[in-house]
């Protein structure tokens, strides 16, 4: 019993706890079997003893059996999960064997690049947001650079003329509202030739000086600006035409006038005797090998002057001027006949005539002050004058007048005395001669208006004012002193010119 | 069309590289990613970098707005010798007409690459009207009625001819 309790105890040892108390559950049962074959048959106690003991060494091994089944059973299972987990280590692995390593970012050249923004995208995660990947191209600051640097240059080059440039933006803008007069007072200064590189600047003096009637000033520019062989070119034709005009016009000049000074001067003529001399000194000049012909422009110009001082008929006169511009095709004599057919006009009583003319002065050069007081011929010799027009023209012509120019005062003169207003007449006249040239007319005019306002001293002046430069005062002006003619009778009368 | 429009942009390449410079710039100062910095191509982003959409209403004003200006005002600095010597001084001096030719490139350049891509000014508009209180409604309005009618008009390549209208009007103008 002994040696089965130790068994017993070493099997309870050896085995499991629960293989074990099946194992001692066994045992008690067999020891049971035992005592009860001991009690049973004491001489074969020996032979049943071995015969037990057989038995239980079967049950031992028996048991011994399922023990070491049940430690092979746990060994097996632990053995299986580390298969499973060898067998996931070796897939990892063959998997990471054949994909193959993804590329350095091409902008670090240190990471992988990222798979986050499609296949084949160079860079890493990092480079992208930080926007490495995309340095800042040199072309662009390149682009920059280039364009500083040009307009450092532009700014250095151009400072030398800045002052001319200034003065030209000036004068463009004056041309563009048509002051001519304007135009040429802000550039005189560069009139004898210094016009620096300015193309621009030659172009609106000469302009300047052709539309203001300074025909010979434009000229002087255009000598002092280009050279002979320059002005031949193709681009300066028109500053050729210009040079060969003035030069036709001075030969003209020359040649006839002899022939008509004295008849301007007052003297008694035969018109049509000198305008038949007129006619007749045309091919007298004319000569074609120097390129000289005569001046249409300014015969005409005389025949009218002619035909006015003899007092013809104004149709007649404007037929001399409408011809004048008919032969004028280079428009560079408009200065000549312009005006005239718009005072003829307007002494005509052709208003609209008038006025097309009037407006066309205004075009050449909107400071001249013939274009206002011309058309104010038309109101001062309507069969009841219209002072109130002739006002609101020289008006106009105020805001237009250069600094300085009063050459309309005497037309604002002569509405006042229409009007009534004879001292303002006699103050407005007293004006303009104090900053103006005396004329005939004009003398006459303030003479009249001295009378008018009881000024005898005036008068006295003008008297003999006209007296030393060889004229006598108007027959109107002597009648009204004389009390012949009343002032209204005057003013009727003295449509035409005073002087 | 388009055809027009980018050989507008490979005549005013500089102009396009200062724009896409400045759209970079402002790229970067966001951190908005850029997806392609080519400066010229043949397609409508010719003058622009693709880049993603700016997340926030500043960022897309940003985007729409500096290179604008920048473009703009630099297009104004280089005019001003080409429009005062060129066409109405009427330099004689070659070299120095040489350069106020260049500067007048430069200038047109700079102008006709002033505009964003449509897209950019719909996405500024998109971000301001779902993220802006009614203050930055009212001002980046007008901002965006500009930039998106330019935008149209650089899509066409008319900002092109517009330029060389603005360059005359400049002169008739002084």
């Amino acid at each position: 019993m002994d040696e089965l309790e130790k068994k017993e105890l070493d099997a309870e040892q050896l085995v499991p706890e629960e293989a074990a108390d099946s194992a001692v559950a066994e045992a008690d049962e067999a020891e049971a079997v035992a005592e009860d074959v001991g009690e049973a048959a004491e001489e074969a106690e020996a032979e049943a003893a071995e015969k037990l003991y057989r038995e239980l060494e079967e049950i031992r091994d028996m048991f011994q059996e399922a023990i070491d089944n049940a430690e092979q059973g746990e060994d097996g299972e632990a053995e299986e999960q580390g298969e499973l987990i060898q067998e996931l280590e070796e897939f990892d692995e063959t998997q990471q064997e054949e994909k193959e390593p993804l590329p350095i970012c091409e902008c670090c050249n240190e990471k992988e690049v990222s798979t986050l923004h499609g296949e084949g995208y160079p860079y890493c995660e990092d480079c992208r947001n930080l926007m490495k990947h995309y340095p800042l191209r040199i072309s662009g600051v390149l682009s920059i650079i280039a364009m500083v640097v040009v307009f450092a240059l532009s700014a250095y080059l151009g400072g030398d003329s800045l002052e001319r440039a200034l003065v030209v933006l000036e004068a463009r803008a004056l041309a563009s509202e048509n002051r001519m007069m304007s135009v040429v007072e802000s550039l005189y200064s560069y009139s004898s030739g210094d016009s620096g590189d300015s193309k621009k600047l030659t172009e609106l003096l000469v302009d300047g000086f052709i539309r203001t009637g300074y025909i010979s000033n434009a000229v002087e520019v255009i000598e002092n600006t280009f050279t002979q062989d320059e002005l031949e070119k193709a681009g300066n034709k028109k500053y050729k035409k210009i040079v060969d005009f003035m030069n036709n016009f001075t030969a003209t000049r020359d040649a006839v006038q002899g022939i008509v000074t004295d008849a301007f001067s007052g003297a008694a003529f035969d018109c049509d005797e000198l305008i038949a001399e007129l006619e007749a000194e045309k091919e007298k000049f004319t000569d074609e090998e120097k390129g000289i012909k005569y001046n249409t422009a300014l015969i005409e110009y005389y025949k009218y002057e002619l035909l006015r001082l003899d007092g013809a008929e104004l149709e007649k006169q404007l037929e001399i001027l409408k011809g004048i511009e008919k032969e004028d095709k280079d428009n560079l004599a408009q200065w000549i006949y312009v005006p005239a057919i718009c005072e003829v006009a307007a002494k005509m009583g052709n208003k609209e005539l008038a006025e097309e003319y009037s407006e066309k002065m205004k075009e050449n050069n909107a400071e001249d002050m013939k274009a206002y007081t011309n058309l104010a011929l038309y109101y001062r010799y309507l069969e009841q004058p219209d002072a109130d027009s002739m006002i609101a023209l020289c008006d106009e012509a105020a805001k237009y007048a250069p600094t300085g120019d009063v050459s309309y005062y005497p037309t604002l003169a002569m509405a006042y005395l229409i009007k009534g207003e004879g001292a303002l007449a006699f103050d407005t006249m007293g004006q303009y001669m104090n900053s103006s040239y005396y004329t005939v007319q004009n003398c006459n005019l303030y003479a009249l208006l001295a009378l008018y306002c009881g000024n005898t001293d005036t008068y006295d002046t003008m008297e003999a004012t006209l007296k030393n430069a060889g004229f006598e005062m108007s027959d109107l002006v002597v009648k009204y002193k004389n009390d012949k003619l009343t002032i209204d009778e005057v003013i009727a009368d003295m449509r035409g010119d005073l002087g | 069309m388009t055809a027009f429009y980018y050989i507008t942009k490979y005549l005013t390449f500089p102009g396009a590289y200062a724009r896409c410079f400045w759209e970079q710039i402002v790229c970067r100062i966001c951190r908005v990613p850029v997806e392609d910095n080519r400066y010229l191509r043949q397609d409508e982003l010719a003058g622009h970098i693709d880049h993603e959409l700016m997340p926030t209403a500043r960022s897309a004003f940003a985007l729409c707005f500096v290179p604008a200006f920048f473009n703009a005002i630099g297009a104004l600095f280089l005019a001003i010798f080409p429009v005062v010597y060129l066409f109405v001084y009427e330099t004689t001096d070659l070299v120095f007409a040489l350069m106020c030719a260049v500067s007048y490139w430069f200038a047109v350049s700079l102008y006709v690459n002033s505009y964003s891509l449509v897209e950019d000014a719909l996405n500024m508009k998109e971000k301001v009207y779902s993220e802006g209180n009614i203050l930055q409604k009212i001002f980046y309005s007008p901002a965006f009625v500009l930039l998106y009618i330019g935008s149209y008009l650089e899509r066409y390549g008319i900002t092109f001819i517009a330029a060389v209208v603005a360059t005359i009007a400049m002169a008739v103008a002084l």
